[in-house]
């Protein structure tokens, strides 16, 4: 077993309910106690181990469990790996092969999926598709070679699962040298909690659409904003822009299902919490992030310091210096961070709907503590945003929460100067994105929807301070790739649902009534992902990684999650080594719960 | 209430959206098929042209994304009489985004005791109303509708004001019912209710409602209740 247990929700070393132990700066103490082994028991700690104190190993035992916990000051059931959430780090090293004994002691089947892993088929863990999942009292024997180096977690595949708790890092030392250097590293997981169980949540989303969403636009803000119009043309602009939603019963202010009930975690730990990773001035401290979270991007940023991108979704990119990330659900991020100062740095992430945020600390010493930046406002998504092929100029967009920090297409320098009109139904908007379709991938192109830019021309108040955020555009893979020569076999899967009734769907059809898609060893794949919702999906893809075509040709990077933004297309170019059914679904888990799963069985 | 009627109708209209659900269904069981329900209540009391007035106004559905079984219910009384009752057992097929086609029957108790067949679409239609229109045809072969919508109109994310307009129709004159073909009677008002959180929600309600054949303008109420979405 891994001993690697600071930080996380600990209870014990085993799988036994046990209340949170200790609660804010009742836990100073308690920080220095050092996990000693995997049957010590494990004390709450704040303080995140560098990933150097994990051992590396080849054999991993995980024991399934319903554990209560507390997050929130009432107590509440989580799914536990080995008695903690998230579950311990799995540490291994590329060219082995390694075992993971999987005990379920839950009352429901369960199945680990290893997320971004290239593992044969029948290892992968899609609970009714690869295999049919783990019963309750036995135990699963994982093994598989590990062909791949990076940053990746393991979560369970029985989808609601996950959102309960059942998530963990899992890290695969390179053979070879890393390409770049630093000094220390940690592991960030950042993740959500709610006390309500994932079954009651979905229940809820199906019941009324909208169901935690307590931040719908309402009359007042409406006349407030028409007050504020500088102009007869502006009032006009918001009001036209209100019907258009209005008609076509869309929701602007739907970024996420979830709500002010929220919790967000950093490796566990809550806001108050303070997970703290140590430095001494002058190094350069590799972060591993990874969005663990069951329905939220976050926006990652560390005020003070650049964030030097070094691996995406566990490939080496060649570096990149930004202010923020944008993690969909699913995406990993390694950057690497110098802090010369000494004083608490705040790594903040906030969720893109601006529901609330995770924080840690990096800081020289124990309990300090950076400042926590203002989160900025909650996005109101335009209709001009929607029409991914004419990502409007919010320059010219009137009111002031139009501009927003989810605007897509805000940075692109070709952006028309007029504003998109507002298309008048969703029909018209398919037709907005047909358009797009034939338009070449080529970087900074206005048919480009896929590649998010910074917020230049936000006229929020985050503006003044905003920091460049990542754009899948900037990434380069370090080594070029290759795909199989040949023509592409062309899939198109367009992201579809129907938000009111909360059915989320590929091509119109859920999981349980796909007819899935065919594909051979070794074939070339050309897929388009064709977004018609209003909501960003994060698609992920098992079985291989995917090049995303973001102009960069041969050194477009390699990745295994994209987000795919309301009315963007983007094509992802691919191809399969193994052999089985190998799902590609958004990794909202609600979204993939209600149906937005599709599968490609290769032969 | 004829309870074991209700019971019988319920049971059987459950039955049968469950046999076309198995025929509409999916090759794989999946969990994106599984079942979830929903059930609105509306209670009431308050005053009606100086008589006390009670009323109720429920419905709900189970079932899958597609296929559900849908009911409602819906009456009043009037001076601690029974005045109006009704219930009604659907099957509630998705038919397109925001709608659904609704078949089934409908059984009236007050003021007197008749059956209707049902043929429903409910959903949302564009700006967002509410929308729910129904034809009935009575066990004697008349024809009757019913049309309503509704609007909620946020004046803040608790405090929510509902217009609302329900209108009633026969297509015939039936002398010996004393009604005359068009609007039989409607009913509309406001609904202003305080969303406690989504399930539990008091509201108060003003409301006009006009019988054909009534002398005056109508009789006004003013009720309050509570709202439960379980």
């Amino acid at each position: 077993m891994n001993p690697h247990n600071a930080g996380r929700r600990a209870v014990t070393g085993h799988a036994l309910p046990r209340r949170r132990f200790l609660q804010g700066t009742a836990g100073m103490a308690a920080m220095l106690a050092w996990p000693l082994g995997a049957n010590a028991v494990v004390k709450e700690s704040h303080l995140a181990l560098p990933l150097s104190s994990s051992r590396v190993d080849t054999k991993f035992e995980l024991t399934l469990a319903r554990t209560q916990v507390n997050f929130t000051g009432t107590p509440a059931s989580a799914i536990t790996l080995n008695g903690t959430v998230p579950g311990p780090l799995l540490h291994m090293h590329e060219g082995r092969e390694v075992t993971i004994a999987l005990t379920n002691r839950l009352d429901e089947v369960t199945a680990a999926h290893w997320h971004g892993l290239k593992v044969p088929n029948n290892m992968d863990g899609v609970p009714g598709v690869t295999f049919p999942g783990i019963k309750p009292g036995e135990t699963f024997q994982y093994r598989f070679d590990l062909r791949q180096s990076g940053t990746y977690w393991y979560h369970s595949h029985a989808i609601l699962q996950e959102p309960a708790g059942f998530y963990a890092p899992l890290i695969i030392d390179p053979q070879g040298r890393e390409p770049f250097g630093y000094d220390r590293e940690y592991v960030v997981m950042l993740s959500e909690w709610v006390d309500t169980p994932p079954e009651k949540v979905l229940a809820n989303l199906k019941k009324v659409e909208g169901y935690y969403n307590d931040r719908r636009q309402t009359l007042p803000d409406l006349y407030a904003e028409l007050k504020a119009a500088r102009s007869p043309q502006e009032r006009e602009a918001i009001w036209n822009e209100r019907v258009a939603w209005a008609r076509m019963r869309m929701d602007p202010t739907d970024a996420t299902d979830g709500g002010s009930q929220w919790q967000f975690l950093v490796h566990g730990q809550r806001v108050e919490d303070n997970w703290t990773a140590l430095f001494k001035p002058g190094e350069r401290i590799r972060l591993r992030l990874i969005n663990a979270s069951a329905m939220n991007f976050f926006d990652v940023s560390i005020p003070g310091l650049d964030l030097t991108v070094v691996q995406a979704d566990g490939q080496n990119v060649r570096p990149v210096k930004v202010r923020e990330l944008r993690m969909g659900n699913g995406e990993t991020y390694d950057v690497i961070v110098k802090p010369t100062e000494r004083k608490a740095y705040t790594l903040f992430a906030a969720t893109s709907g601006r529901i609330g945020f995770a924080r840690g600390t990096l800081a020289p010493e124990l309990g300090m503590e950076g400042e926590i930046p203002p989160m900025g406002p909650r996005p109101v998504r335009s209709m001009a945003e929607m029409d991914g092929a004419h990502g409007g100029d919010h320059g010219a967009a009137p009111a002031p929460q139009v501009a927003t920090t989810v605007d897509p297409h805000a940075g692109h320098g070709a952006a028309p100067a007029a504003p998109a009109p507002a298309p008048a139904d969703p029909h018209a908007m398919h037709g907005g994105m047909k358009g797009m379709e034939g338009m070449p991938m080529q970087g900074g192109m206005p048919g480009m929807g896929g590649m998010p830019m910074g917020d230049a021309k936000a006229t929020d108040s985050l503006a003044e301070g905003l920091r460049d955020r990542l754009a899948y555009a900037d990434l380069e893979a370090l080594t070029p790739m290759r795909l199989p020569a040949g023509p592409a076999k062309k899939i198109d899967m367009r992201l579809t649902g129907d938000m009111n009734r909360y059915i989320w769907s590929i091509n119109d059809k859920k999981l349980s009534q796909a007819t899935f898609f065919e594909a051979r060893v070794g074939e070339r794949l050309e897929i388009r992902l064709i977004n018609e919702t209003m909501m960003e999906h994060p698609m992920h893809m098992h079985g291989a990684f995917f090049v995303v075509d973001n102009g960069k040709g041969e050194r477009a990077p390699l990745k295994h999650t994209v987000i795919v933004k309301p009315g963007e297309t983007i094509t992802v170019h691919t191809s399969f080594d193994e052999p089985g059914p190998w799902v590609f679904h958004c990794h909202l888990f609600y979204h993939a719960a209600a149906g937005m799963v599709q599968a490609i069985v290769v032969k | 209430m004829n309870t074991n009627k209700n019971r019988r109708t319920g049971s059987l209209a459950l039955a049968l959206a469950a046999t076309l659900a198995g025929l509409a269904g999916p090759a794989r069981a999946m969990e994106d098929d599984a079942i979830f329900q929903a059930t609105r209540i509306e209670v009431d009391a308050g005053r009606s042209d100086s008589k006390s007035i009670a009323a109720w106004r429920a419905d709900g559905w189970i079932g899958t994304d597609y296929n559900r079984f849908a009911w409602r219910t819906e009456g009043s009384r009037r001076d601690g009489r029974l005045e109006d009752a009704e219930v009604q057992a659907l099957y509630s097929r998705y038919v397109a985004p925001f709608w659904d086609l609704q078949l089934g029957l409908r059984r009236e108790l007050k003021p007197a005791a008749r059956n209707y067949g049902v043929i429903g679409m409910r959903g949302l239609a564009p700006y967002a109303f509410d929308v729910d229109v129904a034809a009935f045809v009575r066990s004697d072969g008349r024809l009757f509708a019913r049309t309503r919508a509704e609007y909620d109109m946020l004046f803040t994310n608790r405090l929510i004001a509902r217009p609302f307009v329900g209108i009633d129709w026969a297509t015939r004159s039936i002398p010996s019912d004393g009604i005359k073909a068009g609007a039989t009677s409607s009913e509309w008002g406001l609904n202003v209710r305080y969303e406690i959180t989504r399930a539990v929600a008091p509201y108060l309600e003003i409301s006009r409602q006009w019988q054909r054949g009534d002398s005056g303008a109508g009789a006004n109420s003013v009720r309050a209740g509570l709202r439960l979405v379980l």
